[in-house]
């Protein structure tokens, strides 16, 4: 073995940590971005200074701007979008609801509702006779609705199927209809699944910047598939993390963190217990079990990353395939360390026990009841109690909820699909009407 | 923020790699935090300027460095900190001998000069070619060559490497 071969190894094994040291994301972008602010700072009052030693005005200092984000990002995950600040819950408590023109497609249950970022996009959904393939889009600026095409699938179509926003396309998929809609030319593509994703129930799809992340299971025997596809160049890449064995998947939830994705996996067998499996996948593309001590019976719902936490909303108890008759005992949503996984339990709202819907709005959550729940539902005298649409505020930095007026109209019969836009909730309703709670 | 994102990713994916260079430049795992750290904000507000995550890798590795050689002129590096007791209680003997030799390793890097370590390390563990070296010390590939061999004849000197024409076991 020559120097070189030697002096590599001895590197290698003097270089092996003691521990394993746990990256600071979070702690060095806020250093990063306290010393960005300080050096700006300090660069404008020098500019300033120099205008006014030279006896000049002071003009607009365009060199001041920062630089745009560098594309690129290693491994499967490409640059984002950035996570908005949104108004105060001190604002938001002062929202009211306003009613928009109603959407031109009318009536339905269940459609794909997405925000782009300048309109929103209503799709599909179930109406008398099966399947839309109609859809429209409503631009808040100008408070219009337009038709949008259908994807002229025969006998297929969407209806709350897991969809993302990837910055161009809208990107939608229920395992037997994969399709992507731009807004630009009014047209959808429609994708094939890679092999070992054909058949699958798919559950959830995030968005890494780079790549959409799609999750299905079998929903007949149990079992999981999560595959990668780029629109860039309209690859596939399948990514199915192994399970414990013995664990078949029936439920998957997916979020997206700044460095890692983390994939709740629902799993049970019949005559065994069932639970939950925790699994992170880093930007190479390697995953690891990080379930730990996560709670083994009970689902996870709608899991959004807020930049800092993992929110999710209450969820219901949870022991696999076939165990319907405990569905509705709730539990309360909570953050979760996107790091450790630890989490934080959020205190029981206002609005009922039918596990509402939580939107991050930035700062604060709107917590949107999605079910009906009443008393007396016998002899026609059912009083309903809390209906869809029906809203509250929970102020994360006082740890309070506060009820919202009720939307126009309340209570709607049906089910309503809110959405957050980045500085007001637009909720599109079962019946088509569309409806604003904004300041 | 794309730029956060981008930089989060970046430092998931490269903070352990930079904190083993950190800890062969230094001797010191914490210590090498501290400089992979520094060296990571410093990148944070160069990023719009590193186009490639290679950029930021290379930009990080030459600021963690020339940090490293500035503490180390400030600092006394009497003490290597060891990773386990000296005489461990239970462990295994192939385990312990290990450790003894990164602890040796380590103890014998910060025994050279800044410019040779730094050169040992970037060279041989970074697998940096000598222009790539000399370019991240700001040093001619000539001296790149020097001290490498002057670093590894001190590391013959002291046993760790053996020397010339017999083989290591």
């Amino acid at each position: 073995m020559n120097d070189e071969q030697q002096i590599r190894e001895l590197l290698m094994t003097a270089a092996e940590l003691p521990y394993d040291p746990q990256p600071p994301v979070a702690r060095l972008l806020r250093q990063g971005q306290r010393r960005r602010t300080r050096r700006i700072t300090l660069m404008a009052a020098t500019a300033a200074v120099a205008v006014l030693a030279a006896g000049g005005i002071p003009a607009t200092i365009h060199a001041l701007r920062t630089a745009p984000g560098q594309p690129g990002g290693a491994g499967l995950f490409g640059p984002r979008p950035a996570a908005s600040t949104g108004p105060a819950a001190a604002q938001l408590a002062r929202f009211r609801w306003s009613k928009l023109p109603p959407s031109p497609t009318g009536r339905r249950l269940y459609p794909v509702v997405a925000w782009t970022g300048r309109e929103l996009l209503e799709f599909g959904g179930l109406i008398k006779g099966g399947l839309a393939d109609d859809g429209a889009a409503f631009d808040p600026a100008t408070g219009r609705w337009h038709r949008i095409a259908g994807i002229g699938a025969r006998h297929l179509g969407f209806a709350d199927a897991p969809n993302v926003w990837t910055g161009r396309q809208l990107f939608v998929s229920n395992g037997l209809l994969t399709g992507l809609y731009n807004p630009a030319t009014n047209r959808w593509t429609q994708i094939s699944l890679p092999a070992p994703m054909r058949g699958l129930f798919a559950t959830a799809a995030v968005w890494t910047g780079r790549d959409v992340i799609l999750a299905g299971v079998n929903v007949t025997h149990g079992g999981l598939g999560v595959a990668a596809y780029n629109p860039a160049t309209g690859r596939w890449r399948v990514l199915t993390p192994t399970l414990p064995a013995g664990h078949r998947a029936w439920s998957v939830a997916m979020t997206l963190t700044n460095s890692r994705l983390i994939l709740w996996s629902m799993w049970g067998e019949k005559h065994r217990p069932s639970g939950v499996d925790v699994l992170a996948m880093g930007p190479d593309g390697t995953w690891r079990d990080v379930t730990g001590r996560w709670p083994q019976h009970r689902t996870v719902t709608a899991p959004f990353f807020t930049g800092s936490s993992i929110l999710v909303s209450p969820s219901q108890f949870w022991c696999g395939n076939g165990c319907h008759s405990q569905s509705n005992s709730a539990f309360p949503g909570y953050f979760a360390n996107p790091a450790t996984l630890a989490r934080t339990a959020i205190p029981a709202g206002p609005i009922g026990r039918l596990s509402p819907g939580y939107v991050w709005t930035g700062r604060a959550i709107l917590a949107v009841n999605n079910t009906t729940e009443g008393t007396g539902s016998t002899g026609g005298n059912y009083h309903i109690t809390v209906g869809p649409g029906l809203t509250a505020l929970f102020d994360n930095s006082t740890g309070r909820w506060q009820s919202l007026p009720h939307p126009p109209g309340y209570p709607h019969a049906g089910s309503v699909a809110p959405v957050w836009n980045g500085h007001e909730l637009l909720m599109l309703t079962a019946g088509g009407q569309l409806l604003a709670l904004h300041g | 923020m794309a730029r956060d994102d981008e930089f989060a990713d970046f430092v998931a994916a490269r903070y352990r790699a930079l904190v083993r260079t950190g800890l062969l430049l230094t001797g010191d795992a914490g210590h090498a935090e501290d400089l992979a750290q520094s060296a990571l904000i410093r990148t944070y507000l160069a990023w719009p300027r590193l186009r490639e995550p290679a950029s930021a890798e290379s930009y990080a590795r030459k600021v963690l460095t020339r940090l490293a050689i500035r503490a180390g002129q400030r600092r006394w590096r009497g003490e290597i900190t060891a990773d386990r007791l000296p005489e461990p209680s239970v462990s295994h003997p192939a385990e312990a001998a290990a450790g003894d030799l990164a602890v040796d390793v380590r103890r014998a890097l910060a025994a050279l000069p800044d410019g040779q370590r730094a050169v040992l390390v970037l060279r041989y563990f970074d697998d940096q070619s000598e222009a790539d070296t000399a370019r991240l010390l700001g040093i001619s590939p000539g001296t790149v060559k020097s001290r490498a061999a002057r670093g590894l004849a001190a590391l013959r000197q002291s046993g760790l490497l053996a020397h010339e024409g017999t083989s290591h076991e």
